[in-house]
């Protein structure tokens, strides 16, 4: 790979043309956040001059709106959270940015303890009721996702696959082996009835997007080195590695290489597909299964911001609409607002809700009959701002076969 | 009629280097300056703090010179001086050879050279060629900022009874029987000419010095030597990254705080007020260029600019690069006019030097006694760190350093105060180069401020990435509001004036990224503010 | 493998409309776009010619102009096609092409175009009696002194005021128009209310900066007097709007707009492209398309490039470029001339139907049309045809 193309040079080619400026969410929200040019590009060139830090930088919720806006292929959100971690360098994390970065090892905890799902779910609304999330600096309006009583990686081992040639890893994503393990059940469904055995890789860790986006670089590279290995092995074998997470999947096709420029991240990249991409590869290749169920139904879809990120269009949409009697409308209604686990800090909750208002409001509109999207944390944040629940498009596939 | 003891024409960094001294020293000295300050080649230049190590092999003597100014330099201008240090890289084309001499030619003039391994070589300097870079070595070399130097300069002047004035040519000279008496000047704006009594002038022209002269009579050995720089949209070097080989064209890269400056070519010019730069001086200096880094042509240019050296050709001495790189001060005296003296060549490292040995001729003519202290004294006292944490709070991230050595103590100290107590003038007029408008208003108030120009080259607004694309609307709108004088409010000229100028030295780069910038230049003001006012047809 | 009845590359303002006209005429469209193009920045109105009729001088143009080659029917078709997709999203826009209108511009001198938004109508201006600028406090970019300075000199006679409005913008970050046009965004009233304390009457009229709403204002509705918007320094409202109301309308039609999809290359067969490909992140993905619009727009867009001197290239599909070589050519002395600048001339020819061809006249892709500033051999932003020639072409490309 050329040198050019990792995030920290991107910044010499912005012309500071201000469309990133137009775009971000968190600009319209508040008043308070300079905006992406003015930090990232602006900082890259103007750093020498003092170790000064801008304070600012702790409104961007790494949605990558910006990045998506510019003409000029400027990684925005990635020089800013290369910012974020410099920060940290020299300041301490709060406690609720220690907690919400690391979800793994917070669920890992609570599995040890016995019936500790339970209990952290209980635990979880206790401690919303007295407060104890408002003292640690978490949304007290939120409700903490729930956390499943037995993770998808325990589930996984009671489900029966008949063996295939065909096979793929699932990169299951801390949200979805530890909150909603029903999207990997409806994943391994899916994917067995396209021919496929889907396997595990106990030792993947959590892809890192959250530790990234709390400033904890370093941990999150020691989670790319190691899942990039992994991916790597699995590469060997000639066997993909696929993921329903849409945030996952950027950080494991894109966001590394920007992040840490090696180029055996751009390697192990090509290895990594969405779910739905998957499908759709299937589908041109004439390969995927379309003996399906009709299902008389209408879906307003969230798409995710880490999924227009990927460039691959909307798969889901075009295989979702493979089922006779399936109608998919896109909501149209930009960013939900949550960014991961931005939404969950006390002082960005009303930033987030304020960003999410455009896309609440369509929700309301309910001229469908359910919600989906495939990243996690938008589910949660549709579900928080109207409640209504909304699912994984995987789900309404694995349903039609 | 307006006096002086000492009329100084010129006010580049030779110029305003004298001034200093002068005052420094009690002498009543009054610097005359056609157009703005460091209209010359103290702008127009690379802005190198010379460690010598360039001039090792071929002028030792400039060596010595150029290593004692630099310390100096580095202890008395502060806030103008990066003290970047510098590398020499010997490429696989280059000739071991000239390696031992110039290890050798550095030793003898106290230049200290030391030698690094090409892995550290490259971890200092990332995007060095690997493939062709052979040796490094670190020299103490440092990036001089022009533009802040003058204004410190002028600064310190001032505050010992110094006085100057710009946009003011020197048209003649009033000499009684081989006797200067006064120079005759003009107004630029107004037209207006008149004379200032002095007992003597110094011509510190630069290039201009030969025509100087002619208006009084004598012949001046000064050739402009026209040299073409390249400015780069981002810091490409940490360091000064010099080509250790014989010195040539476009060797040489300098960090400029945001910027990169490649450079230079020579090239005898018959008249300084050619600034022209050209698509074939740009490749050539590209080509050049991309020998020690091979990625260049990937990296934004900014522009183009070029300036002239004022080199001193002794009567049969050679001219460009085989010239000295020396200087000289004459006194006319010999050719029979008293009172009237020159000084030439030269190098920016080495104007206090310069100035100092000057000075000391002029004040034995006057029988002054005082000595010259302008290598103890710093130029400027420094910005309280106080008034830094302060201006912190309101100021744009990261641009405090810069503005408070732009500013000096007393301006900086108003601007924080205007920061302080006015919300609305802490908005950034440069996002580029984050200047404040609160920056902007204090300058567009001086009474030396005729244009745009005159308020960039003191804040560094319109220099950096969208040359002048946003900053020039609302420069333009803050000096209307602001200015002093009656060219203030004719705004749509000072924007298109001011435009033009950064037009100039885009057009021998409009390639690549520069093209795109440019075609939004062009969308914004014909397009979104019909700025020449037109009519349809 | 779905195929696209079209497939538009480029989601400017060429690309916008030519797939609101196809979508409009029931074809499956599939837009690919990277970036926000340059609608963000643009002041929203659509010049078409620098003359005081241009429906009459676009007729008087050589043969081998692109509006020549568009022809007059479709050129006049695609003004009110623009209209009625604008007018859709509540954004109406006053004008035709055989006059012009004039809008006062962000430094105070008028600018001319042929189709302006409603709130930038400065047509009645002349007949007002007093004329308020009111700018704002703490917002960037809109200094109303210079402004009425520079204004005056068109209405000598007139009585002008300037008056500050306050907004609550103060206390972040710098707020340009844009910012506070978002924040006003449901949030307007404070907006009117402070425009009525000006007490301006039916015979005045409000010069304001462009901070309106970005959706449905109701603004102008509660005051008696002209409320006018003025250009900006980007990001402009006003093209947002725009931008935005022609993202709804594609929404409604059903076209599938893709971003962050950079078109890297065509797959080719024969004289036809059958598909483009995108860079996605990690691989590449193919999209087909029976019929193709390239509406990648210009150097600032990307539609063409330039790294070596001389020697500009289309980048996807490497169609010749039409270039005036030479330094001398290329650009000239004065940024701001009376003669057009070689630069801007850079761009693709194309025959009567939009396909690009050679330098000897041949077609290259029967089933390529080439819309907007990608098009060569004129200067747009000298003739002052930059929105008209991008949305006529687009217009016409999507019809054939
Ligand atoms: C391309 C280039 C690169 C260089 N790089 C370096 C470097 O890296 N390091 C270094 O140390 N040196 C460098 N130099 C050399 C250095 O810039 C010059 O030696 C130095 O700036 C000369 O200063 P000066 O004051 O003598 O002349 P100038 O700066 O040229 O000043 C002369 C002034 O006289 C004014 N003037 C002319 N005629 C009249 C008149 N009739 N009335 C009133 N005023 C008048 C002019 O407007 C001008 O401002 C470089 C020079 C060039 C050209
Ligand atoms: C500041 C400004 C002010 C203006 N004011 C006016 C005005 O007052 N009146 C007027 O008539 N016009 C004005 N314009 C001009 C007008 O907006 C544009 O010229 C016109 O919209 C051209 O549109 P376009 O669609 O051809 O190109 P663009 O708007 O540049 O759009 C091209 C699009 O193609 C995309 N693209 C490029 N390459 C690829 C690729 N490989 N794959 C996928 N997508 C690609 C780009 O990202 C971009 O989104 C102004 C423009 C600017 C910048
Ligand atoms: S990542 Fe999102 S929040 Fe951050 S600057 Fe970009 S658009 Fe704004
Ligand atoms: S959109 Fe890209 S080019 Fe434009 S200002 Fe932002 S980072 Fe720079």
């Amino acid at each position: 790979m050329n040198d050019m193309t990792k995030a920290i040079f991107t910044g010499d080619r912005c012309l500071s043309c201000t469309s990133c400026m137009a775009s971000c969410p968190v600009m319209a929200a508040i008043k308070d956040y300079r905006g992406p040019k003015l930090v990232a590009p602006a900082h890259g060139r103007l750093h020498f001059s003092q170790a000064d830090i801008e304070t600012t930088l702790e409104f961007c919720s790494n949605c990558k709106t910006c990045d998506r806006a510019c003409p000029s292929g400027v990684a925005v959100s990635t020089l800013n959270m290369l910012q974020r971690a410099e920060y940290y360098k020299t300041h301490k994390h709060t406690r609720a940015e220690e907690m919400l970065a690391h979800n793994e090892r917070m669920a890992n905890l609570i599995r040890k303890i016995p019936f500790g799902a339970t209990f952290a779910n209980i635990g979880v609304n206790i401690g919303k009721t007295l407060n104890v999330f408002d003292k640690l600096g978490i949304a007290g309006e939120r409700n903490m996702p729930t956390y499943a009583a037995t993770p998808f990686k325990n589930l996984f081992r009671r489900i029966k696959q008949s063996t295939s040639g065909k096979k793929i890893v699932l990169f299951t994503g801390c949200y979805i082996n530890d909150n909603e393990p029903q999207v990997g059940e409806a994943f391994v469904k899916v994917m067995n009835a396209n021919g496929y055995e889907v396997l595990i890789d106990e030792n993947f860790n959590c892809c890192g997007s959250p530790l990234v986006s709390m400033g904890f670089l370093d941990e999150a590279r020691a989670h790319a080195g190691n899942n990039v290995a992994r991916i790597l092995d699995w590469k060997k074998k000639n066997i993909p590695v696929v993921t329903p997470c849409t945030s996952c999947s950027l950080m494991l096709k894109a966001e590394y290489h920007e992040l840490f420029g090696e180029d055996v991240m751009y390697e192990a990249a090509q290895n990594v597909y969405d779910a739905f991409e998957f499908l759709e590869l299937l589908q041109e290749r004439g390969e995927f299964n379309d003996n399906l169920k009709p299902l008389n139904q209408k879906f307003l879809y969230h798409v995710p911001c880490h999924l227009k990120s990927q460039a691959i269009g909307l798969p889901a949409v075009n295989i979702l609409e493979e089922i006779s009697g399936v109608k998919v409308q896109t909501a149209d209604a930009d960013c939900c607002g949550i960014a991961g686990n931005y939404g969950f800090r006390k002082d960005k909750y009303e930033i987030s809700m304020k960003i999410g208002k455009k896309l609440f409001e369509r929700v309301k509109q309910k001229d469908f009959d359910k919600v989906i999207s495939d990243c996690g944390t938008c589910r949660i944040q549709i579900h928080h701002g109207t409640d209504i629940k909304p699912c994984h498009p995987i789900e309404i596939l694995a349903e039609a076969y | 009629m307006e006096k002086a003891t000492v009329v100084i024409i010129g006010g580049g960094a030779t110029g305003l280097g004298i001034l200093r001294d002068l005052s420094m020293r009690g002498v009543k000295a009054l610097l005359i300056e056609k157009k703005d300050l460091i209209n010359g080649a103290s702008s127009r230049y690379h802005g190198l703090l010379h460690s010598g190590g360039r001039y090792a092999v071929k002028d030792k003597e400039a060596a010595r010179e150029c290593i004692i100014e630099n310390q100096i330099l580095c202890k008395i201008g502060k806030g103008c001086v990066e003290p970047c240090g510098g590398m020499f890289t010997r490429l696989d084309i280059d000739d071991p050879a000239y390696e031992e001499l110039w290890i050798k030619g550095c030793a003898d003039s106290g230049i200290e050279a030391t030698p690094i391994t090409l892995d550290e070589a490259f971890k200092l300097e990332p995007r060095l060629s690997r493939k062709h870079v052979k040796s490094a070595y670190l020299v103490p070399d440092a990036a001089i900022d022009g533009f802040r130097m003058a204004w410190q300069l002028i600064d310190s002047s001032r505050r010992y009874g110094g006085r100057f004035k710009t946009y003011t040519e020197v048209i003649g000279f009033d000499t009684v029987n081989g006797e200067l008496r006064g120079v005759k000047v003009r107004n630029q704006f107004t037209g207006e000419t008149y004379e200032i009594g002095c007992d003597i002038v110094v011509n510190a022209a630069g290039g201009w010095a030969g025509f100087i002269g002619k208006l009084a009579g004598v012949e001046i050995g000064v050739q402009p030597d026209k040299g073409t720089l390249i400015a780069f949209n981002q810091r490409i070097v940490n360091h000064v990254v010099n080509r250790l080989h014989k010195s040539s064209d476009g060797d040489i890269f300098v960090p400029h705080g945001s910027i990169t400056i490649l450079g230079t070519s020579s090239m005898s010019i018959p008249d300084p007020e050619d600034t022209s730069t050209s698509r074939a001086e740009v490749e050539n200096l590209l080509k050049i260029g991309e020998q020690t880094f091979e990625n260049l042509r990937d990296f934004r240019i900014l522009r183009a600019f070029a300036g002239s050296r004022p080199l001193y050709i002794p009567p049969g001495g050679a001219s460009g690069r085989g010239a000295s790189r020396g200087f000289a001060i004459i006194d006319h005296e010999r050719d029979g006019l008293k009172g009237f003296f020159t000084i030439v060549g030269g190098k920016f490292t080495t104007f206090r030097l310069m100035a100092e040995k000057i000075c000391d001729q002029i004040c034995a003519k006057l029988n002054v006694t005082e000595k010259c202290r302008t290598a103890e004294e710093p130029i400027v006292p420094e910005v309280s760190q106080a008034d830094k944490e302060r201006a912190r709070k309101f100021f744009p991230s990261y641009g405090t350093e810069l503005a408070a050595t732009r500013l000096g103590v007393e301006r900086f100290k108003r601007v924080v105060e205007r920061l302080e107590s006015d919300v609305e003038s802490r908005e950034l007029i440069c996002e580029c180069e984050n200047v404040t408008r609160a920056e902007v208003e204090e300058i567009c108030k001086e009474d030396t401020i005729f244009n745009i120009d005159d308020v960039r080259r003191r804040t560094r607004i319109g220099m950096g990435t969208c040359q002048g694309n946003f900053c020039s609307f609302r420069a333009t709108a803050v000096f209307a509001d602001m200015g002093g004088n009656s060219m203030a409010k004719d705004s749509l000229v000072r924007l298109r004036e001011f435009l033009q100028g950064r037009w100039k030295g885009i057009r021998p780069v409009l390639l690549g990224r520069t093209l795109r910038e440019s075609e939004m230049t062009r969308s914004i003001y014909e397009l979104s503010m019909n700025v020449t006012g037109g009519e349809p047809q | 493998m779905k195929i696209s009845d079209v497939i538009i590359i480029g989601g400017g303002l060429a690309g916008l409309m030519a797939a609101a006209v196809a979508a409009n005429r029931g074809q499956n469209v599939t837009l690919l776009t990277y970036g926000s193009g340059s609608l963000p920045l643009a002041s929203g109105a659509i010049d078409f010619l620098n003359a005081k009729a241009p429906a009459v001088a676009i007729k008087n143009l050589p043969d081998n102009h692109p509006y020549k080659k568009i022809g007059m029917k479709n050129i006049d078709a695609a003004a009110k096609f623009f209209c009625e997709v604008t007018a859709q999203d509540n954004l109406p826009y006053n004008g035709k092409l055989s006059a012009q209108i004039p809008i006062v511009t962000a430094v105070g001198t008028l600018k001319y175009s042929c189709l302006v938004p409603e709130s930038m109508d400065a047509s009645n201006l002349i007949n007002k009696k007093k004329i308020y600028v009111a700018g704002v406090k703490g917002l960037k970019d809109f200094y109303a002194s210079m402004l009425v300075d520079n204004l005056k000199k068109y209405f000598p006679a007139k009585n002008f005021e300037v008056a500050t409005l306050d907004l609550e913008l103060l206390g972040g970050r710098d707020i340009t128009c844009m910012g506070a046009a978002r924040l006003l965004t449901g949030n307007e009233q404070i907006l009117a209310d402070g425009l009525k304390t000006l007490n301006a009457t039916a015979d005045d009229a409000i010069i304001l900066p462009p901070i309106l709403s970005l959706e449905d204002s109701n603004v102008k509705s509660q005051l008696r007097a002209d409320v006018i918007e003025t250009t900006c320094l980007p990001p402009s409202p006003p093209g947002i709007r725009l931008q935005r109301a022609f993202t709804k309308y594609l929404q409604r039609a059903g076209v599938k707009v893709f971003g962050n999809s950079k078109v890297i290359r065509g797959v080719v067969e024969d004289k036809k492209i059958t598909g483009v490909v995108v860079k996605s992140v990690a691989r590449e993905k193919i999209f087909y398309g029976k019929k193709i619009i390239l509406a990648t727009g210009g150097f600032y867009s990307g539609g063409l490039i330039m790294h070596e001197f001389d020697k500009p290239a289309e980048p996807i599909f490497n169609l010749p470029v039409f270039c005036r070589a030479g330094a001398e050519n290329w650009s000239n002395e004065k940024l701001f001339d009376d003669k057009p600048q070689g630069f801007s001339m850079t761009g693709i020819l194309t025959d009567e139907n939009l396909n690009p061809v050679d330098a000897s006249g041949k077609i290259i892709y029967e089933n390529l049309h080439v819309v907007g500033a990608n098009l060569g051999g004129v200067d747009f932003i000298h003739e002052r045809s930059a929105g008209g020639v991008a949305i006529s072409s687009a217009y016409k490309a999507a019809i054939i």
